[in-house]
């Protein structure tokens, strides 16, 4: 029982770390490029460590099962976000999202 | 966007752990279907913000 309560407030903390220095890196870079790089541990890694700490406090147990579907579907939802601000951020920058500079125009794009 | 992943993420973990420790299954839904409409949401605040603002 204490066991499993030092472990699951391990991680417990290791996530609030994890997210305190990612707040503080969102708020600390410039532009929003580098921005994005410090949502992700917020977005993926804390999100496991509480999943894990729900498992090692609950067990194999109904709790569980959905914090990891919570995990799965927020795992599956980051990187199509990050990709999809970044293209947000070049079009509202340059017009379009495509590398203008060699002149390759990718498939099923029309030249510009 | 990145302001809006960051919230979501940390209020997904909020209502998890709000839900363990007041030993609630039922309320688990809650964290569940705030990461689903993390993504479908966040693809039209995206595509809303590339377009229209």
């Amino acid at each position: 029982m204490i066991v499993k309560d030092i472990l699951s407030d391990i991680l417990l903390g290791l996530a609030v770390l994890i997210v305190l220095a990612s707040s503080i890196g969102v708020l600390v870079m410039r532009d929003a490029y580098a921005k994005l790089h410090f949502v992700t541990p917020a977005a993926l890694v804390a999100p496991a460590l509480v999943a894990l700490a729900v498992m090692v406090q609950h067990g194999v147990y109904e709790m569980t099962g959905q914090a990891f579907l919570a995990l799965f579907f927020m795992i599956i939802a980051g990187p199509f976000l990050s990709h999809a601000t970044i293209r947000a951020i070049r079009v509202r920058e340059k017009g379009d999202w495509r590398q203008a500079s060699s002149g390759k125009v990718p498939a099923g794009g029309t030249e510009q | 966007m990145i302001a809006y992943e960051f919230i979501t993420s940390v209020v997904v973990m909020v209502l998890a752990l709000l839900a363990a420790g007041f030993s609630r299954p039922n309320l688990f839904e809650l964290p569940v279907l705030l990461a689903v409409l993390l993504f479908g949401s966040g693809l039209v605040f995206v595509r809303a913000m590339e377009r229209w603002l």
